[in-house]
């Protein structure tokens, strides 16, 4: 599944929000992606000492109110407080002003894995200790995963053909995906697409735990370790990346800055998560779509979720796809410095594309200490400048859905 | 000492302080949504014991609801 039956419209890209554990607002998030600093720590938000997850990408310096109209933040879960954070700031770094558009034209297409734990917690609180009259009246409508973009449709009056996701890790690629699908197809001229997610929960953080996939390090600085031979699994983070999508049209029309072009994206599934020719299938047909060979890709931003098996198998699918290439292309995973952030992640991922292609400098991921020989890449592990005119993004989920994307600079 | 309780809930939701007065009406002045109007009769349930129905067809202001939470409350002494 790609977009080569649609290919008489354009995709840009003209804003960028994030609310990350890594920053709050691109330049923030990017001194310290491109920088290396990690933002994994030991949790803060509840005492972890009896879970056996005790690490997480926590954003520490968030206040809803600066962001969420008041009369809104009681009525929502923190993952919706970070969505209309994130689609603020993407708004204002677009420079668009949604009044002045055709509300039937533009759509939300966001992902989200977990819903709202923090409000469930809070339900479940007073559903056995105050009894069922007393649970608070937005349990229902504040906890599930389609929360987010409701809240950012209501809060902007948007009216488009707009959808959500919850697809694991994928949740953020598939919102992307069928988001750009959507102005191919000519339903939308604007698009917010991403996603949001807040589990660092006490219910949380042991849902996803009892998933086998969270890493149960305590030590904030070895926890995380995608590709590493070492490896030992996930450490989950928060937060919300929105960004911009507009028909090249558009975006001419109104005079945009434009960041740069989705110029492919696939979709396909593995038989089994042992497998990877799917996910090669969808790298090659997004390179076949974009019009470009491997040696064209400038950064290979990865799902690098930091499982044993998903590494290795991404890994092989990349070197299988870039074959004699695959040595030089430069690889990251930025997640590495925040966490996996499932709903939020890939359109994160493509916002460190384009930064890169903005300043020339790559995002970089965590030191790797032991090298695997299953996967042999070139690892951005240091600070490190190149110019950026095309990036590859991957995503892939539990149960093996994968997503790959080609992005292009402006110039591309 | 009610209207102060009243306050307080209000302010929660995020009303205005300014826009807190006895002949405020829930939904005409305050536009409070369904969501809000049981979030005011949860708290007043909670911090003093009374039940106080608030879905009414008639809008209500908050020196109306204040005299219904004593009534309620002289009802139930606690």
């Amino acid at each position: 599944m790609n977009y080569s039956d649609h290919s008489s419209r354009r995709v840009v890209i003209t804003g960028i929000g994030i609310v990350n554990p890594a920053g709050i607002g691109k330049d923030d998030f990017w001194h310290n992606i491109s920088t290396g600093n990690s933002a994994i720590r030991r949790i803060t938000r509840f005492d972890s000492s009896e879970f056996p997850t005790q690490v997480a990408g926590e954003i520490l310096d968030f206040e809803p109110a600066d962001f969420v109209p008041k009369r809104l933040v009681i009525k929502t879960d923190r993952f919706t407080h970070y969505a209309l954070a994130a689609a603020e700031l993407a708004l204002q770094d677009a420079d668009l002003n949604l009044e002045q558009e055709d509300s039937y034209r533009v759509g939300v297409w966001f992902g989200n894995n977990a819903g709202g734990w923090d409000i469930a917690e809070r339900g479940f609180y007073e559903l056995y200790n105050d009894g069922a009259s007393m649970v608070n009246p937005w349990q229902a409508t504040a906890w599930f995963p389609t929360a987010a973009q409701g809240f950012v449709t209501i809060r902007y009056g948007i009216r488009g053909y707009s959808k959500s996701f919850v697809c694991d890790r994928a949740s953020g690629a598939s919102g992307l995906y069928f988001g750009v699908k959507s102005i191919l197809q000519g339903h939308n001229d604007v698009v917010l697409t991403g996603g949001s997610e807040a589990p660092i929960t006490r219910f949380g953080m042991t849902c996803y735990y009892e998933t086998g996939e969270l890493s149960a390090e305590t030590d904030p600085d070895s926890a995380y370790q995608p590709f590493d031979r070492s490896r030992t699994g996930i450490v989950l983070g928060e937060g919300s990346t929105v960004l911009v999508l507009e028909s090249l049209e558009h975006a001419q029309k109104r005079g945009a800055k434009i960041y740069g072009e989705i110029l492919s994206g696939s979709a396909t599934t593995d038989r089994s998560i042992e497998s990877g020719k799917a996910l090669e299938r969808a790298m090659n047909e997004a390179l076949k779509e974009a019009g470009i060979t491997p040696s064209a890709i400038d950064l290979l931003l990865a799902e690098g979720c930091g499982t044993q098996v998903s590494d290795r198998v991404e890994a092989q699918a990349i070197a299988a796809v870039f074959e004699s290439e695959a040595p030089q292309v430069p690889v990251s995973v930025p997640k590495a410095l925040f966490g996996h952030l499932y709903g939020a992640s890939c359109a994160t991922e493509v916002a460190c594309g384009l930064l890169a292609m903005e300043t020339g400098q790559l995002p970089v991921m965590q030191a790797i200490e032991q090298s695997d020989p299953g996967c042999q890449l070139n690892f951005v592990t240091q600070p490190s400048e190149r110019s950026v005119s095309r990036i590859m993004v991957n995503s892939r989920a539990r149960e093996a859905a994968n997503f790959s994307f080609v992005v292009g600079s402006r110039e591309s | 000492m009610v209207m102060d309780t009243l306050k307080a809930i209000l302010l929660e939701l995020g009303i205005e302080e300014s826009d807190v007065t006895e002949t405020a009406l829930l939904r005409k002045d305050l536009q409070l949504d369904s969501t809000e109007t049981v979030q005011i009769a949860l708290e007043l349930k909670r911090r003093l014991g009374v039940n106080v129905k608030l879905e009414a067809r008639q809008d209500m202001t908050l020196g109306h609801i204040c005299d219904l939470v004593v009534q309620a409350m002289a009802l139930n002494p606690a």
